[in-house]
């Protein structure tokens, strides 16, 4: 009993076949809680790295995050079936960390983003601090392109960019990105 | 660094707790949906008397400006003329007003022509820039023809009446005089005579004070009149006289094999400046009921030489 419960909150009902997120979609439109909570658990991880490594920070990545999946699902009703859903999901959860990451700047309230305490900054501390010492539209797209694994023409449909300006902006931030670790503390 | 390690730590990148914040997530994300969906009701609900006190103020005001000023008027009736609206043969310009005002006097207080279909007979040019419609419809009492004459440029009913003879002219002589009536508010000043004619009588010659005034007259299309169940065809004429300010004597006088045949004299016409100075109680009697026709009242008395507060003779300039 507790089996088929495990199973099925992963997405995989008692028959044994795992629902596709396409699935999930259209209960989650029906108004399914449980289909949405699947959607949210089973793209959780990858949404909250993308945030996490745009933002640097574990606690806001995960604000942002949650953020991002209640704007999903209200607006779930206007995601065309046709597509993939996990790209859409990210690019409201880049956009939105991106948004983030540009007020910060604004603000100024931190000139550069400085790296949370060792516990809290995942597996490469080093890289998060070279990370938040780019431009944030330079950062997302390096992340977008190297953490996420999305290809260039994708990027620029999530951002709303032209294809070269991502290419520029890849190549600029991964300079920027390797100056940084050189001459930092992983240097 | 090579660019393949920094590519290769990139990939390898992990968020810190990523299981406890899915878990966070999962438990705390019904409760942000549920927050935001009340919000965005309770914005709703806000917007929505913000949003209909708009559309009513911008309603008022297209309605303001079409209704009551020259260039609102001039657009409605270019835009009814484009419509067909207004042509003989066609629908009336004011066919939406007419319907909730016409008031015959053979059905006082009742609107003889709601839910009736109206044609515009004749239609030419009046004072003003503005030209005139002579309307029918039958009453949706008696089932007979029913008559008015509009200025839809002014939106004004200037006169209406039903048949009391089965659709036929009811003088003899061929000259029947449906109404001579004006307005005397000040910047819609006029005053008009139009009637009928039979159709063996030539033409109508109108003088006031003696003196003659352009007389228009028009030509219904017969199939009109067979279609609307006419016994008799018809000329509709139309004269408006100028310099009408003080009153005076007009006379119509209908034309056959060029002797008259028929006459109607009016020496007891309205008095617009009298009138004028009657727009003054009238204005008194409008205060609070409504903003613009007081205005008009209390212009149209200043401009007949009245103060419209104490109804005493303004000092002359």
């Amino acid at each position: 009993m507790g089996e088929t419960g495990e199973m099925e909150r992963a997405g995989v009902p008692a028959g044994g076949r795992e629902r596709s997120d396409h699935d999930l979609l259209r209960a989650a439109r029906g108004g399914s809680a449980r289909a949405s909570e699947e959607l949210v658990a089973r793209h959780w991880d990858r949404a909250y790295r993308i945030a996490f490594a745009i933002l640097g920070d574990p606690y806001l990545a995960e604000d942002v995050t949650q953020e991002a999946m209640v704007s999903m699902l209200a607006n779930i009703g206007r995601f065309d079936l046709r597509r993939p859903f996990a790209p859409w999901l990210h690019r409201i959860v880049s956009n939105r960390a991106l948004d983030w990451a540009r007020a910060r700047a604004r603000r100024e309230e931190i000139p550069r983003l400085v790296a949370p305490p060792v516990a809290d900054a995942g597996s490469d501390p080093a890289l998060i601090e070279a990370l938040g010492a780019l431009a944030p539209e330079r950062r997302a797209v390096v992340v977008l392109r190297h953490v996420a694994g999305y290809g260039t023409n994708e990027i620029a449909r999530m951002l709303g960019l032209r294809r070269g300006t991502v290419g520029s902006r890849l190549r600029r931030g991964l300079d920027e990105l390797r100056s940084e670790l050189e001459g930092g503390i992983d240097g | 660094m090579d660019d393949a390690t920094l590519i290769r730590r990139l990939g390898a990148l992990a968020a810190p707790d990523s299981e406890g914040a899915r878990e966070r997530a999962v438990a705390e994300i019904p409760g942000r949906m549920r927050a935001a969906r009340s919000a965005r009701a309770r914005r709703r609900r806000q917007l929505a008397p913000r949003l209909a006190a708009g559309v009513i103020a911008i309603c008022l005001v297209l309605a303001s400006l079409t209704l009551f000023t020259a260039p609102g008027r001039a657009v409605s009736s270019w835009v009814g003329d484009q419509l067909g609206f207004g042509r003989p043969g066609e629908h009336p310009t004011l066919r939406q007003i007419r319907h909730k005002l016409i008031y015959a006097p053979a059905h006082a207080n009742e609107s003889v022509g709601a839910g009736q279909p109206a044609y515009v007979l004749a239609r030419g040019k009046a004072t003003l820039g503005a030209y005139w419609e002579f309307i029918t419809f039958r009453s949706n009492k008696t089932g007979a023809h029913c008559y008015e004459i509009e200025v839809p440029k002014l939106r004004m009913i200037v006169s209406s009446a039903c048949e009391e003879k089965e659709s036929r002219l009811a003088s003899k002589d061929g000259l029947q005089v449906d109404t001579i009536s004006g307005n005397g508010e000040v910047g819609m000043r006029f005053m008009m005579a139009v009637g009928r004619i039979s159709d063996d009588v030539e033409g109508v010659r109108v003088r006031f004070r003696g003196r003659p005034v352009p007389v228009e007259t028009e030509e219904p299309p017969a199939s009109l009149f067979e279609e609307l169940g006419f016994k008799q065809t018809f000329k509709v004429f139309a004269a408006f006289p100028t310099g009408i300010e003080t009153g005076g004597e007009l006379t119509i006088v209908a034309i056959k094999d060029g002797a008259p045949v028929g006459r109607v004299v009016r020496s007891q016409l309205m008095n617009l400046r009298m009138a004028g100075v009657q727009s003054c109680r009238w204005a008194q009697g409008l205060a609070g009921e409504g903003k613009l026709k007081e205005f008009n009242a209390r212009r149209t008395c200043r401009a007949a030489g009245v103060d419209p507060e104490t109804l005493k003779p303004l000092p002359r300039r």
